[in-house]
């Protein structure tokens, strides 16, 4: 079976217990104006093009099929339009200007990789993530992946959105030892407002989890200005009292690094004049959710 | 953790340390001012004591206020005698021997501790008593003078001491002056007694060590060995007698450290070691253990420089403290690996009592404790020269290339180690150190100076330098040459000869798109392997014909790697002429894409266990990285380097000087991690902006 991936990051430390390596699936459900991984939400593969890196040697133009890439005097046009994310002209590339992200694997291939710092999950007591984008959009695949590295004695974990047929969750549930569930926004009318889609089914698979036994990790993305209010905070703390699996609740602060990304994929960010929360803020967040919650919060 | 008053006179003392005075040029001075005087058909063997001891009486004692530990560099010497120091310079520059990388070594500083000095001159006695040759008489009455004039030094310090006490309006202060009077009158001349008097008692001695005459153009480097074995009867003695608290144990220690800054000048390296095995091969982990590595955070000086000894058994109270010391900002202790170093001993030949009992003499490199006379990085080899002579004309297999670039190695190694079978044979004949061979096992049995192979161990030990741009310029050469036949090697030889001036997207492909060492890559690091065996096998090869000498190798390069970088011009694996060459055993500058574990696995699929001589892996982390849950991670990582044969790392937590240099320099820090929001990236591949981001950021988690 054959899954499509944006990265692989090992020496991951914030993302379960342990050194863990974390593979990213590509493509997402949600389209979260804050996200800060653009390249995560489609299943298509992209390229990211840096302007300042590129020596204008003309290898991409001869390499692309479509026609996409052209210098014109001192300058590299790179048409996105007709662009079939093929990345011959990644491949030619010398100097890293153009990157592609996104590209299929099977599971024995994604697991090898992941296999190779074993020692480390062994004397970290860490294992193998898997994230995105959504995991779940890809959950047959997951699922073997799961599978094979419980098989294995890894540790697995699975950072989701929440958003998939409630099936799906039941299958991995079996070989998953954690979940890292996002908590968004409380406000169902906010939540789809902002990540184009209902929380409604989220809440549902975060109960059907919780019913199943399944040990929880509530993530909660903090943006200034959208969900930093109190009646999220109160709806964070009160979905983590109401369900027992709920290990802790993380805070994720926002920090705009998508932005950046973004302009390299020649796409729109949600969120342009955002910058990272003021000092002592994601503190102030942290102590609210804490009086309100019986399990410990912390930042991510 | 240091009360509020002993923080203060810590904190004076250091204010000072920072900036020490240290010059030896009076000692030196009066030394050949004596050893030139009136000719009287003597030999400079004949002269040596005396010389010595008339030297030792011109050192005036020193003692600060504050001081606890007391022994440090005299005054430089007077202005108006420079000219005819001078002169004797010239004259002894004309008849001694120049270079040879000795001391960094540890002396035997159990047998100091447990005989007294005076102890020691008793066995040289009896020696006497029966010493037949001429030879060892001589050695054995220098040593003897050599010995009382040490002791005399001490006696003056005693006095000035009590003097300084009879004048002391502060009645504490006054105390411990008299305290000290008293200390130095019985150590180094006696055993001692409790912990005060052994650290006085070990520093003294490595402080006059520290003066070598026929060694005036070097600064000495003796490291202070293993104090957590040493000093532990001591401490644990005086501690339930009630003596001492541990707090004041801290304090003394501090007081050692900061007396280390007092006679080596910085740029250098020293300190000791803690933890390991014992002789009988059992975990050495207590109290003095963490103290001993406290001194690093509580001084904050460039010495001690801190080594713990990792062992499989060793609880993880001693790892921690040692990160949360790294996490403030210090860049030791660094982490050494007992399980592998005490194996590399025994393939030399260090039997299995001996083979846990050694120092990182100042770095890395490794010499058994009590019992050295190692040369150390003797001399630096750069491995590039011999492969860019190699590609000085075409071949028809990959093999055959590496065939040429071993027979060049193999001709370098083999010339470089006769020069140093040269200066060590020049030496024998034209120089000594009879209060050093006191210290060092086996001279005094085999009545021969250290200088003459009194010495338990005299190895020499060449470090190679430039490891990773050899495996990265292999692989290019491999793919692009021989498997993409994309370039000739006259072609790759004409880009490097222009230093790749017009030939930039070449050098970014020969950077970017052939696999590098530290990535856990295959194709690159198959040829560390092979090419550290070759290392291994010429050193063996040599060892077996030069009768009587041990050649251990070494792959750490101190500052080397910039002094070599800048004479070699551009390699194929896209590094530019003058740049740097790799740093240690680790990946090269920038071409660690994959993060620390891939690097780990790397720098870990070659045997480190025969370079004794060291090896050193760099890693680099920013300060958040250490924060709670994290920290333990990092923790996990170095005991997997560990397990997988790592010899040591060194982790610096970078602050945020550094975080602007890697801005300014980003090629030299791509390996650098900082932490974003709950993840970890690499710096210098962030934008301009959220650079400036995450240093403001980070300024605030410090």
């Amino acid at each position: 079976m054959r899954g499509k991936i944006f990265n692989v990051q090992r020496f991951c430390v914030n993302d379960g217990p342990g050194i863990r390596t974390i593979l990213f699936f590509k493509g997402c459900p949600l389209d979260c104006a804050w996200c800060h991984n653009p390249e995560s939400k489609s299943m298509e593969t992209e390229l990211f093009y840096k302007e300042e890196k590129c020596l204008l040697c003309g290898d991409c133009r001869d390499a692309c099929q479509q026609g996409c890439h052209r210098l014109e005097g001192r300058r590299h046009i790179y048409e996105r339009e007709g662009c079939t994310g093929c990345g011959s002209c990644a491949d030619v590339c010398p100097s890293e200007a153009l990157e592609r992200t996104g590209r299929e694997v099977t599971v024995q291939e994604a697991l090898e990789e992941v296999l190779r710092d074993r020692i480390f999950y062994e004397s970290s007591g860490g294992g193998m993530t898997l994230s995105g984008g959504e995991p779940m959009l890809q959950w047959e695949f997951a699922y073997e992946l799961l599978r094979e590295a419980k098989e294995r004695g890894l540790h697995t974990c699975m950072e989701t959105c929440g958003f998939a047929p409630a099936e799906a969750y039941r299958k991995v549930w079996e070989y998953t030892d954690l979940f890292l569930c996002d908590y968004k926004m409380t406000d169902d009318r906010l939540h789809e407002m902002y990540t184009g889609v209902s929380n409604v089914r989220i809440l549902e698979n975060l109960a059907l989890l919780d019913g199943l036994g399944a040990d929880i990790v509530l993530r909660c993305p903090i943006i200034p200005g959208i969900n930093d209010m109190e009646e999220h905070f109160r709806g964070i703390a009160d979905t983590a009292n109401r369900l027992r699996g709920i290990l802790r609740i993380e805070v994720e602060p926002y920090h705009p690094l998508g932005r950046d990304k973004a302009a390299m994929l020649g796409k729109r960010y949600g969120l342009e004049d955002s910058g990272f929360p003021e000092e002592g803020a994601v503190e102030g967040w942290i102590r609210r959710i804490q009086d309100m919650s019986r399990v410990e919060v912390k930042r991510a | 953790m240091l009360s509020g008053k002993e923080t203060s006179r810590i904190e004076t003392l250091r204010e000072k340390a920072l900036k020490p005075v240290i010059s030896y040029d009076g000692f030196y001075y009066h030394f050949y001012r004596h050893m030139y005087g009136e000719e009287d058909g003597r030999t400079f063997r004949e002269r040596y004591g005396e010389a010595y001891a008339a030297a030792m009486e011109h050192v005036e004692p020193d003692i600060g206020p504050g001081e606890l530990i007391v022994g440090k560099s005299c005054r430089p010497l007077e202005e108006d005698r420079q000219e005819e120091w001078e002169k004797l310079k010239a004259r002894a520059a004309g008849e001694f021997v120049h270079g040879g990388q000795d001391s960094h070594m540890a002396v035997d500083y159990e047998l100091l501790l447990e005989q007294g000095i005076a102890g020691i001159i008793a066995d040289i006695d009896s020696r006497l008593e029966s010493a037949q040759d001429q030879g060892k008489i001589l050695f054995y009455r220098a040593c003897r003078t050599c010995l009382n004039a040490v002791v005399g030094l001490s006696g003056r310090y005693a006095a000035h001491a009590a003097s300084l006490a009879e004048v002391e309006p502060d009645p504490e202060r006054k105390e411990e002056l008299l305290a000290l009077a008293d200390i130095c009158a019985r150590v180094p001349k006696h055993p001692a007694e409790g912990f005060w008097e052994a650290v006085q008692s070990i520093h003294f001695v490595t402080y006059c060590l520290s003066m070598d005459p026929m060694r005036y153009f070097a600064w000495q480097q003796f490291q202070l060995g293993h104090p957590d074995r040493y000093l532990l009867p001591y401490y644990q003695k005086d501690l339930a007698a009630g003596k001492i608290t541990p707090q004041r144990a801290g304090t003394l220690l501090d007081c050692l450290g900061i007396q280390i800054n007092n006679r080596v000048p910085s740029g250098l390296s020293c300190g000791y070691m803690v933890g390991g095995r014992d002789r009988e091969g059992k975990l050495v982990a207590n109290e003095l253990t963490l103290l001993c590595m406290d001194v690093v955070s509580d001084i904050r000086l460039v010495y001690p420089a801190v080594g713990l000894c990792y062992t499989r058994e060793m609880p993880d109270l001693y790892l921690e403290r040692a990160c949360g010391i790294l996490a403030k900002g210090c860049s030791h202790p660094a982490i050494f690996n007992d399980d592998i170093i005490s194996e590399g001993l025994k393939i030399y030949g260090v039997p299995e009592e001996e083979c846990h009992d050694y120092i990182h003499s100042t770095c890395v490199e490794i010499t058994p404790a009590a019992s050295s006379s190692v040369w150390v990085a003797s001399p630096y080899i750069n491995l590039m020269e011999p492969f860019l002579e190699s590609m000085d004309r075409e071949y028809d297999r990959m093999e055959d290339f590496v065939e040429e670039i071993r027979g060049r190695l193999d001709r370098r190694i083999g010339r470089e180690l006769a020069g140093q079978m040269e200066l060590r044979r020049a030496r024998e004949e034209k120089s000594m150190n009879p209060l050093l061979s006191c210290f060092v096992k086996d001279c005094l049995e085999r009545g021969k100076d250290i200088e003459q192979g009194g010495a338990r161990y005299g190895w020499i030990m060449p470090s190679f330098v430039g490891l990773a741009n050899l495996v990265d310029s292999l692989t290019v050469v491999e793919q692009m040459v021989f498997g993409e036949k994309r370039y000739r090697i006259a072609e790759i030889r004409r880009m490097l000869d222009c230093n790749f001036e017009g030939f930039e997207k070449e050098r970014l492909e020969m950077a970017g798109k052939v696999p590098k060492y530290g990535n856990d890559d295959d194709r690159a690091d198959k040829w560390s392997i092979a090419l550290t065996d070759t290392i291994v096998a010429e050193c063996r090869k040599y060892t077996a014909a030069y009768e009587g000498m041990t050649f251990v190798p070494s792959a750490f390069c101190w500052i080397m790697h910039t002094i070599l970088g800048e004479e070699t011009g551009a390699t194929p694996d896209g590094r530019l002429a003058g740049y740097p060459l790799g740093d240690g055993s680790g990946a090269a500058q920038g071409r660690e894409k994959k993060g620390p574990t891939a690097s780990i696995l790397s720098s870990t699929k070659w045997s480190h266990r025969e370079f004794i001589g060291g090896v050193a892996v760099n890693m680099k982390f920013s300060a958040n990285t250490f924060r709670k849950d994290s920290g333990k991670a990092v923790m996990a990582m170095i005991k997997a380097y560990m397990m997988r044969g790592g010899f040591e790392m060194q982790i610096n937590v970078v602050d945020n000087g550094t975080l602007l240099k890697a801005r300014r320099n980003p090629e030299q820090y791509e390996d650098l991690l900082v932490r974003i929001g709950g993840y970890s990236d690499y710096f210098v591949r962030l934008s301009d902006k959220m650079q400036e981001e995450v240093i403001q950021r980070t300024e605030h988690e410090l």
